[in-house]
């Protein structure tokens, strides 16, 4: 037996060498780093709850878990719970964590519908068990402010972080969350317009510029006609956990529309609701202290400025036409900011941001509020006609940014980057492609045979540097340019060419000249080019 | 791998206005190193070289202050832990180097395997070894063409690394790799085995030694 006992012990140590490797003994040890959102805002709770949303930053905690021990932890479980608002719920198990293996786990925490009911701001905490290894647990807890359903922060930015002007307004991009255009009352309120004001609108079926700009002012003379007003409310600053930032309060378009007044954020919201609940493309103009609506349709931008209905107490109130030009006016001083680099001036193009997970909140039908909106209607059909019978009279005009003094009464006159005359029957649309933004103006003719378009190309030496540009840009429209250097007259560089598209090919004449930050000119044409040569010619000859 | 383009393309918006006679000729580039380590960590390496315009505008904004990057990074990757950043400007070649740790990248999924999330439909894989992949992608971002190219190293004791999808269709890799185990490491195991095999042998030898002396 003696014999046999050095034999014994080598395998019994060989065997609990390989217990020890394979079994979980030894301390597990898990080391905890949450970092959390300071604040909710009940109104975006859609995209809190949504991993995908808006690249997932807006989280309630992620956090990171850290085996500092010495054997492997298994079944790490982590559940929450927000007391009041969000039951025990698992978040994730994770098979195994290896000694010294980071292991992260985000919460996007799914509130139920009612949370839009939260009125006033309150401090709540999160409560996270975690558990491990079959049987040891860990708890951590933190708290966070749960704002009202009307409370809007600006941003979620530290002060110390803040070093720009957008940095202020971050959380722009969730004002889509009270753009409500399921909301049943704004669906009602969107059909007394049609009904009553519009008497039959086609805007989204038609696609036709003239329609939408008509829209657009007949929601504008819904709010003139039922005497809705512009109103403050309440912003004040506040510091939520690490972030400082102004908490505005922000009506929702329901309680715009109930209440017949409105801020120029909550009229813009009001405005996306409504024209997006008719189907058309909502934008909302940002500029420094102010926000404006607008609509984006066949890709050129329209505004309108929503506080014009001012109110008796403030002193005046613009017609919708008025509206319209000051918003056309405003929107052409937001895209020239905009290309001079003023990162004060954005839009928020409500689609774009919907398809980035940025939902309205759910609101359920109220008896109440549709009597209110029966009230509100009742006007429509007894105030003045105010949406005019020809839009497009209108919008051809306010959409000239400055008129010279014209070629007579058959004659327009353009002035900007170049000036030049034109036929008054033309219709011009300053910045007609959003994407294009050296296509400073585009006059047609009504028919669509034949265009002028108005260039700007800052920042290139020479027009051949310009034109090759544009042949690069408009190609990956679809739109395949040729085009040969003619020659050179009185500081203009003259070329010839043709673009082909899947409408066809034109024909255009161009001439282009240096200016004092790049090159402008103007391209002339379309099909037919050669019966129409003299006036396009006559057109080419007024170029200054 | 396609949200670092996304971040650059913030980048690119607030310089385009001024460059876009450019930067449409020649696509702004991004290079991004991605080195995964045996317990799922992954250290990131961002780089971009410019033209002489945009080069110009970076220095004016981003290139003034470019801890905003680092800001952006986080955001970009909201889901991860971010650490160690390392900023270098190339200034001669008009280019910028950003490095950082990102923890927890790849996580082990509930079947035991490492899983690392590419946040992509249908991404452009090419294989350069079994555990060397690229991904390229070009497309158009604040008006300009931005070509990326990811590369993406797996750890040295990775294998089987295949590419798969998640319920939503978005790609990701999927890799086995074992960083230890248990608690005493690759030395209790072998010692363990060793003395299991010295101890057998004894065992055996003993027997018949024994039978020889009853003899």
């Amino acid at each position: 037996m003696k014999s046999k006992l050095p034999a014994i012990i080598c395998l019994a140590a060989g065997v609990l060498l390989l217990a020890f490797h394979f079994l979980p003994f030894g301390k597990g040890s898990l080391n905890v780093t949450i970092k959390q959102a300071s604040y909710i805002m009940p109104a975006a709770y859609k995209v809190y709850a949504n991993s995908d949303a808006l690249n997932g930053e807006y989280y309630l905690f992620k956090m990171l878990m850290n085996n500092d021990g010495k054997t492997t932890l298994s079944d790490v479980k982590v559940s929450y719970r927000i007391p009041n608002y969000v039951d025990w719920t698992d978040l994730e198990t994770i098979p195994k964590i290896y000694p010294g293996q980071n292991a992260v786990v985000r919460c996007y925490p799914q509130f139920k519908d009612d949370i839009v009911n939260k009125m006033t701001q309150s401090q709540e905490k999160v409560e996270i068990k975690i558990t491990y290894n079959g049987s040891q647990t860990l708890n951590e807890d933190f708290k966070f402010n749960m704002m009202g359903r009307n409370q809007f922060v600006y941003t979620d930015l530290p002060p110390e972080e803040i070093a720009s002007y957008p940095d202020m307004f971050r959380n722009d991009q969730l004002v889509g969350c009270f753009v409500t255009p399921q909301d049943p009352i704004i669906k009602y309120y969107t059909q007394q317009i049609q009904e009553k004001v519009m008497k039959g609108e086609e805007a989204s079926v038609s696609n036709k510029s003239d329609d939408a700009v008509k829209f657009l002012m007949g929601l504008y003379a819904a709010t003139y006609v039922s005497h809705m007003v512009y109103s403050g409310t309440e912003g004040i600053p506040q510091k939520l956990g690490d972030v400082n930032s102004l908490v505005q309060s922000t009506r929702l378009p329901r309680e715009v529309v109930t209440g017949n007044t409105g801020l120029c954020i909550e009229l813009s919201i009001l405005y996306a609701s409504v024209l997006k609940a008719a189907g058309l493309h909502p934008i909302i103009f940002m500029i420094p202290g102010h926000a404006y609506p607008g609509i984006l349709v066949n890709g050129q931008y329209y505004a309108i400025e929503a506080t014009g209905i001012g109110g008796e107490g403030l002193g005046s109130r613009a017609s919708p036409a008025d509206a319209l030009k000051a918003g056309m006016k405003e929107l052409n001083e937001f895209i020239q900011a905009a290309q001079s680099g003023d990162n004060r001036y954005s839009f928020i193009d409500i689609d774009a941001m919907e398809s980035k997970g940025v939902i309205p909140m759910e609101l359920r039908d109220d008896e109440f509020l549709r009597k209110k909106i029966d009230d509100i209607a009742a006007s429509f059909s007894g105030g003045a006609r105010t949406v005019p019978r020809q839009p497009e009279s209108t919008l051809e005009n306010n959409n000239v940014a400055s008129s010279g003094g014209g070629g007579g009464s058959s004659m327009s006159g353009y002035s900007g980057v170049v000036s030049f005359n034109y036929p008054s029957s033309w219709k011009r649309y300053d910045y007609p492609v959003a994407q294009w933004p050296f296509l400073v103006a585009e006059i047609g003719s009504r028919d669509g045979s034949s265009a002028i378009d108005v260039i700007d190309l800052s920042g290139a030496n020479s027009s051949s540097q310009a034109i090759e540009y544009i042949r690069q840009t408009i190609a990956k429209a679809g739109r395949y340019m040729r085009y040969q250097y003619v020659n050179s007259n009185n500081g203009y560089d003259i070329y010839r060419g043709t673009t082909s598209s899947n409408n066809g090919t034109r024909e255009w004449e161009a001439v282009f000249r240096r200016s004092q930050n790049g090159i402008v000119g103007v391209t002339i044409g379309g099909s037919g080019f050669s019966q129409k040569q003299n006036m396009f010619n006559s057109i080419l000859s007024t170029v200054r | 791998m396609k949200k670092i383009g996304i971040l650059l393309s913030i980048f690119l918006c607030m310089f385009f206005l001024k460059t876009y006679s450019q930067d449409l000729i020649k696509p702004a580039k991004l290079n991004v190193k991605w080195g995964l380590n045996t317990l799922g960590d992954a250290h990131i390496e961002t780089s971009m070289s410019m033209d002489a315009a945009q080069w110009d505008n970076y220095k004016k904004t981003i290139g003034s202050n470019p801890d905003i990057l680092k800001r952006q990074m986080e955001r970009t990757f909201p889901g991860y832990f971010l650490q160690n950043f390392n900023y270098k400007e190339d200034v001669m070649n008009r280019g910028w180097t950003l490095s950082f740790d990102a923890l927890g990248l790849s996580r082990i999924n509930s079947k035991g395997l490492w899983q690392v999330d590419l946040n992509s439909k249908n991404p452009d894989v090419t294989k350069l070894s079994d555990k060397n992949y690229v991904l390229t992608s070009n497309y158009a971002t604040g008006g300009s063409l931005m070509q990326e190219i990811d590369n993406i190293t797996f750890p040295d004791g990775a294998s089987d690394v295949k590419q798969d999808k998640d319920a939503f269709g978005k790609a990701m890799f999927i890799y086995s790799s074992s960083p230890g185990g248990g608690s005493g490491g690759w030395l209790t195991l072998g010692l363990g085995a060793l003395l299991l095999i010295i101890g057998a042998i004894m065992f055996v030898r003993v027997k018949p030694a024994m039978a020889a002396v009853k003899k």
